[in-house]
């Protein structure tokens, strides 16, 4: 005969999972949600990259001469499609006629003589904007790019021509930056930046879903609470002879199993979303950090399950002595809200900032929070710097034994039942009881 | 004769308001006991200490002797059906039983599936049962909230208001299952109420409480007679000695 706790888990459960608002907030949106993303901004730069193969351009040669013939022929030889229009045209452009092209290349009078003369020629480009999307802005980027490549080819032409028997491109880079990262002692061909990049992806942007989880985790238990308030459950259930921790303990672990799936939801929507986003990457999967002495380490990814689920654990007890101030589910929910703050900060403050290069009272800040541990965990694992991270553990622990503690004592008193925290026209909160 | 509830000047307050105030009474085991009075008189406070919710200011309550201090032996004794509760909505009717017997003491040796299936029955929801409870109507979930605070025989059934809002073919069921299937199982009721024609018929003794205080006590017949009155609604009218309402009135 299964024990009331299971019993209470098990109701937890079944109450979770057959609610389609949850199931769709908590697992189906999350596996569906990252891929469509994933897709949909695959879709988006195929669209570009689509639209950036045909582009039509719109050609007003004021020049005649054989430079600005060179950059015509340069630009159709990389599949510009190319159509000549007279400055009358351009002058009917710039006064609101709409021509059949994506943008207008002005070539100046006297482009040919200027470049001879080592002068500095020029070239006008014109995009009429209609939709304001980001195509239309890479379309001018890309007859750019192509211009600033003839520009080169003329360069590269000008300095063959003074210095001979010379390597063009050490004439052209007389200074030439080489930007390492030293990793344990190994020197690494990649930059700090490409390296902290690509940590930042991996290392980063897991446990930011991951808190994302936790305030949908927070909600659920909350939620849980108080609809049993509201619908006067609890009050049947607090008269059972099953002790009162017994019962909180059963609707955080109900929680805690809904969010174990929840995060293997989360988790096969993300590896979607990041292979569709390495996939439209224009250099694969970047940096393999493994190679290079930076691949998390099985004892890393322990400790930062071990964080997380501390961090799940001390949040929902949080959200359950949260809900159990109030009244119904609506204000559990808007008072859960304070909630979000301290869960949010770390994840932000250290996406940009090591802890160590904070002032003291914001790490001290930081460090209070039980929230932080997985982020630096998720670091860690990377650096193998463990030290913050297990004294972090063992505070995560003290944290969430004393909520569950005072989680306890409250639902073992009469104020789970008589206890209201009121938001007095939005100034302060104040303990009220409720006469029954 | 067995005393199945003794409250001893019992008195609760709420920061500076007198919830209850010396409050004394017995109830007689079998017996079903009906607390009336008007909204803030008490009796959902009167009814939340005695089930261990609420714990008195001071005064004494004991259950079987067992005082509500020892709130785990109580809990054992007790069932309690809280005013307009209402069941978990994605839990079938059957589940909902199943789980709220799952919870109980069974130390008398009755199995969980046997105070299930006496629920079921009690509940008279057929193939509804079935179904889940976001799907019933007041009146269904009612008799399913009766038929679970009684299905495992309690010696004290604590009922808030248990026909309250239902319509006349629910709330005939329902005083139907506290008049016969309670008195046949000697089950202790403690059931407070609005409605005093309610409690006249299933009462065989009420208290009238008015501001937390205890106006009077005895048999329907001997309050009626005492009172001059046709009915309780009448005694509790000339009890309190007034027509007025508790804004003030007529």
């Amino acid at each position: 005969m299964a024990s009331p706790l299971m019993r209470i888990i098990k109701k937890e459960v079944l109450e979770m999972v057959r609610d389609p608002r949850l199931l769709l907030g908590m697992i189906i949106v999350p596996v569906l949600i990252f891929p469509l993303i994933g897709m949909s901004m695959s879709a988006s730069v195929s669209s570009v990259e689509d639209s950036m193969s045909h582009i039509e351009l719109g050609i007003v040669n004021l020049d005649g001469g054989n430079r600005s013939d060179d950059l015509i022929s340069f630009m159709v030889a990389h599949g510009i499609t190319d159509s000549y229009y007279s400055s009358a045209d351009l002058d009917m452009m710039l006064g609101g006629i709409k021509y059949p092209v994506d943008l207008f290349m002005v070539i100046q009078q006297n482009f040919t003589q200027t470049i001879e003369a080592n002068g500095s020629a020029l070239v006008v480009l014109y995009t009429t904007l209609e939709t304001y999307s980001i195509s239309e802005g890479l379309k001018s980027e890309g007859i750019s790019a192509l211009v600033y490549e003839y520009r080169e080819s003329v360069l590269n032409e000008r300095i063959a021509q003074s210095y001979t028997g010379v390597d063009i491109s050490e004439v052209k880079n007389p200074v030439v930056v080489s930007s390492l990262s030293v990793i344990d002692g190994e020197v690494v061909a990649n930059s700090p930046s490409e390296i902290t990049n690509q940590m930042m992806t991996q290392s980063i942007m897991i446990p930011m879903v991951l808190m994302i989880l936790l305030i949908m985790a927070a909600q659920l238990a909350a939620t849980s609470v108080a609809m049993e308030k509201e619908e006067k459950t609890l009050e049947t259930l607090l008269t059972t002879p099953v002790p009162r921790s017994t019962i909180l303990f059963g609707k955080i672990a109900g929680v805690v199993v809904i969010s174990a799936i929840a995060v293997v939801a989360y988790m096969v929507g993300f590896s979607y979303y990041m292979s569709s986003m390495n996939a439209i990457s224009s250099d694969g999967s970047g940096i393999d950090l493994a190679a290079i002495g930076l691949a998390p380490s099985p004892e890393g990814m322990v400790i930062l399950l071990a964080t997380l689920f501390l961090s799940l654990v001390s949040a929902l007890s949080l959200s359950v002595l949260v809900a159990s101030f109030t009244e119904d589910v609506r204000s559990a929910q808007s008072l859960l809200g304070v909630l979000y703050v301290p869960i949010f900060i770390p994840a932000l403050v250290l996406m940009f900032v090591d802890i160590s290069q904070l002032p003291g009272i914001a790490q001290g800040a930081i460090l209070a929070i039980p929230f932080t541990y997985p982020i630096l965990a998720a670091k860690a694992m990377y650096t193998g710097e463990y030290t913050l991270v297990l004294f972090g553990i063992v505070y995560q622990v003290i944290f969430t034994a004393v909520i569950i503690y005072v989680a306890s004592r409250f639902f073992s008193s009469e104020k789970i039942l008589t206890a209201r925290l009121n938001l007095k026209r939005g100034r302060s909160f104040s303990l009220r009881k409720r006469k029954s | 004769m067995v005393i199945a509830v003794e409250l001893k000047n019992l008195s609760k307050q709420y920061k500076n308001v007198d919830a209850l105030v010396d409050l004394s009474l017995d109830i007689r085991q079998g017996e079903i006991f009906g607390i009336i009075g008007p909204n803030g008189a008490g009796k959902s406070t009167t009814l939340k200490i005695v089930t261990t919710l609420l714990t008195a200011t001071s005064g004494s309550a004991k259950i079987f002797g067992v005082d509500v201090s020892d709130k785990d032996a109580v809990r054992r004794l007790i069932s309690y059906l809280p005013e307009e509760a209402g069941a978990y909505k994605q839990l079938t009717g059957r589940e909902y039983l199943e789980f709220m017997a799952g919870l109980l003491d069974t130390s008398e040796g009755e199995t969980p599936q046997e105070i299930v299936d006496r629920g079921i029955s009690l509940a008279g929801l057929g193939q509804r049962i079935d179904d889940r409870t976001k799907e019933y109507s007041k009146g269904m979930r009612r008799k399913l909230l009766i038929a679970r605070a009684l299905m495992n025989r309690p010696k004290l059934a604590v009922l808030d208001e248990p026909a309250s809002g239902l319509d006349v073919k629910h709330a005939f069921y329902v005083r139907g299952i506290i008049k016969d299937y309670v008195r046949n199982m000697g089950i202790t009721v403690l059931l407070s109420s609005h409605n005093m024609l309610e409690v006249e018929y299933l009462c065989d003794r009420v208290c009238l409480l008015d501001e937390g205080r205890l106006l009077d006590l005895g048999t329907p017949g001997e309050l009626t007679s005492k009172y001059s009155a046709h009915n309780l609604e009448e005694v509790f009218v000339k009890a309190t000695g007034s027509m007025q309402t508790p804004e003030g009135g007529v």
